[in-house]
């Protein structure tokens, strides 16, 4: 898949301490906004989005928010990731009355859903990937954490 | 006679999309040629039932709006978490349908 959705250091934070997912989000959402990827509104989109339709998902090794909402606040299609320091609560996109505590909160932001539709399907092979998870969980820094997932996303 | 399914999610796109793909591939491996899949967003669900566009609905999240219709939650597609029963049950639910 050729990468067109923006993945860097910045919009990564290896250590994300907040405790709540609305907190987490923002702070993501924040990341993609201070690059102009984003307008002022996708955190508030993005939270209110979480509220109504919860991304938390279970994969055999981890735990994972998968947040996303809408194109309109979205300037250039971008990926923001945060590594929990503790696992934070989010509710489960299969069941939203079950708290699922996740690893790791990954946030979509695509401008034009079109062109990625198989985005997602890739990002969930990569969490099925035991190897992969055991490399996620060990990485500590931003810059690992990104080349890790741009080798699995945006490799041929 | 092609069997519609239609798989929703909140937006119309990348969910509903990867969940199909998943069905897509099932269906591929296990030589079944009866079914079109189409996605939509969960507020389309009532328009597109009206308009027989769905014989079995796939959702990513529980929905309320499917009085009548076959419904089944997709997303262990995703999560490769009892993704086999989810193909049973579309199975079932496909099978069920009587032309």
């Amino acid at each position: 898949m050729k990468q067109i959705i923006n993945m860097n250091e910045k919009s990564i934070d290896p250590c994300l301490t907040c405790t709540q997912k609305e907190d987490a989000l923002n702070a993501l959402a924040v990341r993609l906004e201070a690059q102009g990827f984003v307008n002022s509104q996708f955190s508030g989109d993005l939270i209110a989005r979480e509220k109504e339709y919860p991304t938390g998902l279970m994969f055999p090794y981890i735990n994972i928010a998968l947040a996303h909402t809408s194109p309109a606040d979205v300037n250039t299609s971008a990926i923001a990731v945060g590594k929990c320091f503790r696992p934070v609560t989010f509710f489960s996109m299969e069941d939203p009355e079950k708290a699922v505590d996740v690893e790791a909160v990954f946030v979509l932001a695509l401008k034009n859903p079109d062109l990625h539709l198989d985005i997602l399907s890739r990002i969930s092979e990569m969490f099925i990937d035991e190897n992969w998870c055991n490399r996620f969980k060990r990485t500590g820094n931003a810059e690992e954490i990104c080349q890790l997932i741009k080798a699995y996303l945006f490799q041929n | 006679m092609m069997k519609k399914i239609m798989v929703a999610c909140g937006q119309g796109t990348c969910t509903s999309k990867s969940i199909a793909m998943k069905l897509e591939k099932y269906f591929r491996e296990t030589s079944r040629k009866d079914v079109s899949i189409n996605i939509c967003k969960f507020v389309e669900i009532p328009a597109k039932a009206e308009l027989g566009a769905i014989d079995v609905l796939v959702t990513s999240s529980p929905v309320k709006n499917v009085q009548g219709l076959r419904s089944i939650i997709g997303t262990p597609l995703l999560t490769g978490i009892n993704a086999g029963k989810v193909f049973q049950e579309v199975e079932n639910a496909l099978n069920e349908i009587v032309e």
